[in-house]
């Protein structure tokens, strides 16, 4: 069996899928791999995602492969011999499904031992989410070889792949939130560093994933069109099943994720446990601007990252204003070790400005450019950067407040990053209309 | 090459004919492919000649126990009524060579002969001097390690030859064999053809007359299903007269028979 099993994957199609795999899994895993380099989290994410361009390849070669016997015309030689069908299929099937696993497992350890350097918190539940997407893409090399055996015409592979191209072609953001479309799809819903997808889906897909590759195993070895229905059920039921044992909600915040970790001595800069490399970046920055606030009635007591994420807690109601002691920002940007991306007085600006005003509070462009240029003015003035880059609007803020008392323009500050921070316009209290409103 | 010898080879047989059917008939869809024929052969070459449409691979291929026929009685090894283990061993000794002769292009020719060995069950510290072996006989020694779809029809012919007889099979089933021959490999075919008779019960379907004369014992002539003629080649050659068509005391002898047949005369050589 290991002599024929050896001779298989030298001459079916198991060593070219193999190397197509790795290399195209890898591309594009690397092509995002500024997402994920130091998040556990964002690794299984961007490895599940790579099933939309990799499993289609899979089924297609897959399909091919089941369609060789008939294709080569030797149904009828192998009919009258003594081996039973399914021996007989083993060994390429092996071959084919091990190409797979090794293609697949292997670029996963690849990335897997980049995040290891860099990764600060893990969740623990990577493995699984990780084994879940390696369980799809065997499953969907058993069901091709099966359908590949059922419907052996030249157009199958081809058709098979454009078919289920489109189906994993759905945009993450764009798919369907139902438990259906969370179990069927390979690819995980869209979460980020501080939300974690739940055990139970992935245990859930599990369950359809491993009933699809039975009726794969199936399709392969039945010898009748009724044999090939029986065939279908342990998909059907596995669908059903896995649909129902789904979490409504798959996504949910990680508050082990978006615990705080902060800089020594004083507790006044502080980062996510998930992005604590950013903490040594972020600290030069964040004490440059509470030195700067320190004179401003109601100033910033402390420097925070913003745990939230425009992309999955906008629907959450509205917290503003209720952080009104620490600036909050949003590190977005983050670069392959987990640090911070941005250059020094980009980085500055950021937090100067998430000191004076929530970015959540002003949706519309005008009432940003207002929100930003009295922001500007104001962290213009505090830190003593050149004037040079102000808008005009920017400007006559600036020289508002620089022909005040300093008493006066401490307290005109103070109320316009409160207005800032509460989703009332900074700009007009800067001007001396409506403070303290 | 010294060939090694299998226990069903040393082991006594319990039948009197390799092959023996009564009123063996196979159906494919409405049409009677096969119809109420009788057979006993046993160790040698028997040959099967017939026209297009006459039933000959229909009959090959339920030998081959592909097909399974429709009614009659079908003792192969003397075996009648078949479960499934008896059906795996019984295809353990049978070697079989279909017409369309399919293969997998990318295994070189001694893959897949080793190929069809694993499939035909041959014991494993067996295989490599039987794959071997199989090759040699077939006089494609040389060509042992070429990929299966650089091969020339002549050569793929003897390829399904090679892995037919890897088995050293107690029956051996030929459909169209020497498709694709020239003549002298034809020559030498018919040698190998005699030298498998003399321990195995060999069946060759043809439309090739000459074939027939040069290799088999026996003969059986089929036409619309049915056997028309079984019996010695002696007499099929004394079955024509000089008036009928043909080269040969053979084809003149099956241009009789046929035309015979067609007339509503059956004949018997027995």
């Amino acid at each position: 069996m290991f002599r024929i099993m050896r001779l298989e994957a030298k001459r079916s199609i198991a060593l070219p899928l193999l190397l197509v795999l790795a290399a195209l899994t890898r591309v594009f895993l690397w092509m995002d791999i500024q997402e994920w380099a130091a998040s556990w989290a964002s690794l299984v994410e961007s490895a599940r995602a790579t099933a939309w361009i990799s499993l289609p390849v899979v089924l297609a070669a897959a399909v091919w492969h089941g369609g060789r016997e008939r294709r080569n015309k030797v149904s009828e030689l192998f009919a009258a011999t003594p081996r039973p069908r399914s021996v007989r299929l083993l060994p390429a099937f092996v071959a084919i499904v091990g190409a797979v696993a090794i293609a697949e497992a292997g670029v996963v350890l690849w990335a897997a031992t980049l995040v290891t350097r860099h990764a600060t918190y893990s969740g623990g539940q990577w493995p699984l989410a990780l084994a879940t997407g390696l369980l799809a893409a065997v499953a969907v090399t058993l069901l091709g070889l099966g359908i590949g055996r059922a419907v052996a015409t030249p157009i199958a592979a081809p058709s098979a792949a454009v078919a289920l191209f489109l189906v994993l072609g759905v945009n993450a953001e764009e798919r369907p939130a139902n438990r259906l479309v969370d179990v069927a799809l390979p690819m995980l819903p869209q979460a980020d560093d501080f939300h974690r997808v739940l055990p139970s889906l992935s245990v859930a897909q599990c369950l359809w994933y491993s009933a699809l590759g039975v009726t794969g195993v199936l399709l392969s070895v039945a010898a009748s069109k009724r044999a090939r229905l029986v065939a279908l059920t342990p998909a059907v039921t596995g669908i059903v099943l896995a649909t129902l044992l789904a979490p409504p909600d798959a996504v949910v915040r990680d508050p082990q994720a978006t615990a705080l970790v902060c800089a020594p001595n004083n507790n006044r800069v502080c980062v996510t446990k998930v992005h604590s490399h950013a903490l040594p970046a972020l600290v030069t920055p964040a004490r440059k601007v509470l030195a700067a606030f320190a004179e401003v009635p109601g100033g910033p007591r402390k420097v925070e990252e913003k745990p939230t994420s425009w992309k999955l807690d906008d629907t959450e109601p509205a917290a503003h204003g209720t952080h009104l002691s620490a600036a909050r920002v949003e590190l977005s940007q983050l670069t392959q070790s987990g640090s911070i991306r941005w250059k020094p007085r980009i980085l500055l600006e950021a937090v100067a400005r998430a000191a004076m005003f929530d970015e959540g509070c002003f949706p519309g462009d005008a009432e940003f450019a207002r929100a930003s240029d009295a922001s500007d003015a104001v962290t213009t003035l505090l830190l003593r950067t050149p004037t040079d880059h102000l808008s005009p609007v920017a400007r006559k803020a600036y020289d508002t407040l620089r022909a005040l008392p300093a008493e006066e323009r401490a307290s005109r500050i103070g109320s316009s990053r409160k207005a800032g921070l509460t989703c009332q316009d900074p700009l007009t209290v800067v001007m001396g209309r409506g403070a303290d409103r | 090459m010294p060939r090694s010898v299998s226990p069903s080879e040393t082991a006594p047989t319990r039948y009197a004919h390799h092959i023996q059917a009564q009123a063996l008939t196979v159906r494919r869809g409405r049409r009677t492919a096969v119809d109420g024929m009788d057979l006993s052969l046993g160790t040698g070459v028997h040959g099967v000649l017939g026209p297009n449409g006459a039933g000959k691979t229909t009959l090959i291929r339920t030998l081959a126990t592909v097909l399974t026929p429709h009614s009659g009685d079908l003792q192969l090894l003397g075996s009648a009524r078949r479960s499934r283990g008896e059906l795996r061993e019984l295809r353990r000794r049978l070697g079989y060579l279909p017409q369309a002769f399919g293969h997998h292009p990318r295994f070189t020719l001694r893959e897949f002969v080793e190929y069809m060995a694993w499939l035909k069950e041959v014991p494993r510290h067996r295989m490599v001097d039987a794959v071997q072996h199989a090759i040699d006989r077939v006089a494609l020694t040389d060509r042992a390690e070429d990929r299966m779809g650089s091969l020339s029809g002549g050569m793929l012919r003897r390829a399904g030859i090679a892995q037919a007889i890897v088995n050293d099979p107690d029956i051996l089933l030929l459909d169209e064999p020497t498709v694709g021959l020239d003549p002298a490999q034809r020559m030498e075919f018919r040698t190998l053809l005699r030298d498998i008779g003399e321990r195995s019960c060999v069946l060759v379907s043809t439309h090739l007359v000459e074939d027939v004369g040069g290799a088999c014992a026996s003969v059986i002539v089929m036409d619309e299903g049915r056997s028309v003629f079984a019996g010695p080649l002696d007499h099929l050659r004394a079955a024509g007269a000089d008036t009928d068509q043909g080269d040969s005391d053979i084809e003149r002898g099956y241009s009789a028979l046929l035309r015979r047949h067609s007339a509503g005369r059956p004949e018997t050589g027995r």
